[in-house]
């Protein structure tokens, strides 16, 4: 049997491969670029250098490290990034841990209404709640010279460290990021055995020593990934920290990333890239480090006794209170306040006889309302165009990998193939815009240069879904189990008709849910598309950023309102799916 | 002492849920003693309320002679203060611990010397077979060798009473033969109190030295094994207990004998004809019926629908004439001594001491 007929038989190996080289393309190679680029002469530095383009240098290296600029582009932003992100780390983390044992533990009344609104802030987009944030948190002297609702209604002038700058930075990122620590540690504690604590308790470890010796260590892995997400979301986030520290010129790496980009700089930005990876693997490395490789306990199957909730007693009403009160704050008010403000006239006037449709269908200076500006519905077609083309792109992708490294699991083949497309998630956002906008400026091969069309947002923003898409597929895959298949298979059937009959309709429910997760995740992302669109090809929540530094709030804020419907609508459509799917568990292992 | 007595014990889940009810119990001390049943009857929520992990609604519990709950005066003594230990369905060994250091958990909480502490490790371990393990990882040994590691974290402690959750249940049926001897070698050595939640009653029957039956939280039977196998004290624990299900025929107990159809079946010792006609349910165990080659008193006529060779022995399945058609066809343990065929026509004797007599109404035993 020769080689072409052995790889027709086995089609995940032909698979396998073929993904490997075209991801090996897509990822390894312009970041192997980007690593040699950092040490060439750029062109516009041919002066300045004193050496022909393409030559050795150390330039960009020195000046991000080593010279008078070092500390304003490099040092700085450097020590912001590490303060805003430990500090946000540990708020989200004590926020997410709480709300977690309270759900799960504890006999907390109304949980159903809660663990809803509890992803509320994480769902929405980060940039639209730090808008929320300025009206909220504006004062008539900073901030579009407007009040914002706390002055405006409440007549409270808060001072102008609480607009812009790390304090609100910090606060932010944890509101909206503490739900990775949430659905964590709240997953883990309820799949956590309770004859493990029992065992304990039954030889006298109770309480505190309980604690220490056997439930937190039970947990320190999933404590150790919550960690690790939140930090590293936080070490990479864009959104955040350039609508409420850019005004005040506070700059972390992503945003210094985002000027020297902007400013052509592009020997820095490619240093700055550089080092945000390595903290991403340095990150990564650390959290491989902090569980051990020999005392690995991912599965904690849940076969024990139903776990007995803690009562709260005379807790019950503070606890109650407090934690709604938290998710008004978190989830209800930014969207209310993000609303009302769209319809104010005036910016800051919060009277009633202010309301007005003017930036919703009406015309308002240069500028109509969301509904009918012509700039905007073209942004609104670019961004459903963008989502959904990504969205069906990463679907199917992510079932062929899946169906790829389930077949070949064990195989080495199958581990470089599932590594391989981990790999765009240790590169943040905005750090993957940016090596796409450079790698892509000029023809490829047989690839025209694809800046200013669509389609480098479309390539750039599947291969940044890559990881999650692999891992729905991979879920997918180990679900329907592998006899399914090949039951067709000694059927006579080939590898397209297995697909297509057997293997699509029985993981379609997944597959839909993963699709409606790739849409909203791609339609309310800024950072990683913000370098790369053209006026032509800009997508709504760039369009949202350059209307808010502008000074146009209100048309920010009711396009805010539209993605944040958008967005909410489609992931509850999505766990709706997953939880109905009649074919869950169908046939799995 | 170290025995454990229940005293009119209730639990309730919720308002309508009744786990446990009113359950009486007497464990004495150096007993193994089982709780079986099907799941949901109550037997694990019991070992829980015994161990002290769960609360009663209702009755009292004594440990080692010591009043350990009391509903009416809410004592509740705390399970570590209980001197129990306990083996869980899953194990429960901590995954971040080796296996010296499962062990010797609860070794270091008591106030026992250094020195004794050493020795126990040692001896348990060696006890166990698992000396050789003692620095792995529970992610790291087979199921048999995670269920060593389990008892032995019980057994270090010297515990007077000992409970297991269905410690068998997630082993191959190989490894369970295996450790079913082993458990019964390692109580006939440490004498301690034993009491073992199952739902296999095999492993209940030989095992055990007292077994208790439940169903939907009410006790059924108290009894050793062999009492439970011979006088089943109801229908449920009729059908329950046994190897290969009880044959249930309905018949009529009267001045006449007993009737089931028109066929006239013996009656068992003890049990005289009463003057009124009564209702009852004939239970025959498969292994106590035979077949015959000459035909004798109480035997009956059949033919064989069925034959299920297992080996040494064939289960038979026998559709008795005059039964009536509704009676279902009796299973017979036949021991291969001579060839039976489908559709051949034998004769079927039940022993007379082996009948059993339910009443049809309550399901309880008539006679002794």
């Amino acid at each position: 049997m020769n080689t072409v007929q052995l790889l027709w038989l086995l089609p995940h190996r032909l698979m396998s491969w073929l993904f490997i080289v075209m991801f090996g393309y897509l990822i390894i190679v312009p970041f192997g670029e980007i690593v040699l680029n950092s040490f060439r002469v750029h062109e516009r530095d041919v002066r300045r250098i004193g050496a022909a383009v393409g030559e050795w240098t150390m330039f960009y290296w020195d000046r991000t490290f080593a010279s008078i600029f070092s500390d304003a582009i490099f040092y700085q932003p450097l020590k912001n990034t590490f303060v805003v992100a430990s500090s946000y780390t540990v708020l989200s983390m004590a926020i997410g841990i709480a709300l977690a044992w309270l759900l799960v533990k504890t006999d907390i009344p109304y949980k159903k209404v809660i663990s809803t609104l509890a992803i509320v802030p994480f769902i929405a987009p980060s940039w639209s709640l730090a808008l929320a944030w300025v009206g909220v948190f504006r004062n008539d002297s900073i901030g579009a010279g407007a009040p914002g609702l706390l002055q405006g209604v409440f007549g409270i002038i808060p001072p102008d460290w609480m607009t812009y700058g790390p304090i609100p930075i910090i606060v932010v990122l944890a509101v909206n990021y503490y739900a990775f620590t949430y659905l964590i540690v709240a997953s883990a504690l309820t799949s956590m055995d309770a004859s493990l604590e029992e065992a304990a308790e039954i030889k006298g470890a109770t309480g505190f020593t309980r604690l220490r010796r056997i439930t937190l260590p039970l947990m320190l892995p999933a404590l150790g990934s919550a960690f690790i997400l939140t930090l590293a979301s936080g070490l990479s986030t864009f959104g955040v920290p350039a609508f409420l520290g850019i005004p005040v010129n506070y700059q972390t790496l992503s945003t210094s990333l985002y000027g020297a980009t902007g400013s052509g700089r592009l020997g820095d930005a490619y240093v700055i890239i550089i080092v945000l990876v390595v903290i991403s693997l340095v990150a990564i490395w650390a959290n491989a480090r902090l569980l051990g490789s020999r005392r690995q306990f991912t599965t904690m199957t849940g076969k024990g006794a139903v776990t007995k909730l803690v009562p709260l007693g005379r807790w019950r009403v503070p606890v109650t209170s407090a934690v709604f009160l938290f998710l008004f704050l978190a989830a209800v008010v930014p969207i209310v306040m993000l609303t009302w403000q769209s319809f104010q006239y005036r910016l800051g006037d919060f009277s009633l006889s202010n309301l007005s449709l003017a930036y919703w269908t009406g015309q308002r200076g240069d500028f109509g309302g969301v509904l009918v500006e012509p700039r905007i519905l073209a942004a609104t077609w670019n961004s459903i165009r963008l989502s959904l083309t990504v969205a069906v792109i990463t679907a199917v992708v992510g079932v062929l990998v899946g169906y790829a490294i389930v077949k070949g699991r064990g195989s080495w083949l199958a581990r470089l193939l599932e590594q391989v497309s981990f790999l765009p998630y240790l590169i943040p956002g905005i750090a993957f815009g940016a090596i796409y906008l450079s790698m892509w400026a000029q023809p490829r091969g047989l690839l025209p240069a694809l800046y200013g069309t669509i389609w480098l947002l479309i390539l750039a923003a599947s291969v940044n879904r890559l990881p999650f898409a692999t891992r729905t597929g991979v879920a997918a895959m180990m679900q329907v189990g592998a006899s399914l298949e090949e039951a067709a298979q000694l059927k006579g059937a080939g590898f397209v008709r297995r697909m297509v009959k057997i293997l699509f309709p029985l993981v379609r429910g997944g597959l839909l849910a993963g699709f409606i997760l790739s849409f909203v995740s791609t339609i309310k992302d800024l950072s990683l598309v913000v370098l790369l669109v053209t006026p032509r090809t800009v997508v709504l929540p760039v369009i949202t950023m350059n209307y808010a530094e502008l000074g146009y709030r209100q048309l920010a804020d009711a396009i805010s309102v539209m993605i944040i419907v958008i967005v909410l609508a489609g992931t509850w459509i999505a766990q709706w799916l997953i939880k109905t799917d009649p074919l869950s568990g169908f046939g799995g292992q | 002492m170290g025995g454990v007595v229940l005293e009119n014990v209730t639990k309730r889940f919720g308002k309508n849920s009744v786990a446990v009810d009113n359950l009486s119990l007497e464990v004495a001390d150096g007993d193994f003693f089982s709780l079986v049943g099907p799941s949901g009857c109550g037997k694990t929520t019991t070992m829980r309320m015994i161990a002290g992990l769960e609360q009663p609604d209702e009755g009292r519990i004594w440990i080692d002679g010591k009043l350990v709950f009391d509903s009416r005066d809410r004592t509740f003594v705390p399970a570590h203060r209980r001197g129990i230990g306990m083996v869980f369905q899953s194990y429960a060994l901590w995954p971040h611990m080796s296996v010296k250091q499962n062990v010797t958990f609860g070794l270091r909480l008591s106030r026992l010397p250094k020195d004794e502490q050493e020795r126990r490790l040692t001896r348990t371990l060696e006890l166990l077979k698992i000396a050789e393990y003692a620095d792995r990882y529970p992610n790291e040994l087979s199921g048999g060798q995670q269920q060593r590691v389990a008892l032995a974290r019980e057994l270090v402690l010297d515990n007077r009473v000992l409970m297991m959750d269905e410690p068998l249940s997630n082993l191959d049926a190989q490894l369970r033969l295996e450790m079913r001897s082993e458990l019964k070698r390692l109580h006939q050595e440490s004498s301690q109190t034993v009491v073992y939640v199952t739902h296999d009653q095999i492993e209940a029957l030989t095992l055990s030295t007292m077994v208790a039956v439940m169903k939907d939280g009410v006790l059924q039977q108290c009894d050793s094994p062999d009492d439970l196998y011979f006088s089943p004290a109801n229908l449920f624990t009729a059908s329950f207990i046994g190897n290969v299900r009880i044959n249930l025929l309905d018949a009529t107990l009267g001045p006449d004998g007993l009737q089931a159809g028109g066929v006239q079946l013996p009656l068992p010792p003890g049990v005289a004809a009463p003057a009124a006609q009564r209702p009852v349910r004939v239970g025959m165990r498969p292994e106590e019926v035979t077949l015959v080659e000459a035909a004798s008193d109480w035997s009956f006529p059949g033919t064989v629908e069925s034959v299920l060779a297992m080996g040494s022995i064939a289960l038979v399945q026998v559709r008795v004439h005059g039964l009536g058609q509704d009676a279902p066809s009796v299973t017979v343990q036949h021991d291969r001594s001579w060839n039976v065929e489908e559709g051949s026509q034998v004769l079927v004797r039940p022993e007379a001491k082996a009948v059993h007599l339910f009443g049809a109404d309550d399901g309880r035993r008539v006679g002794a």
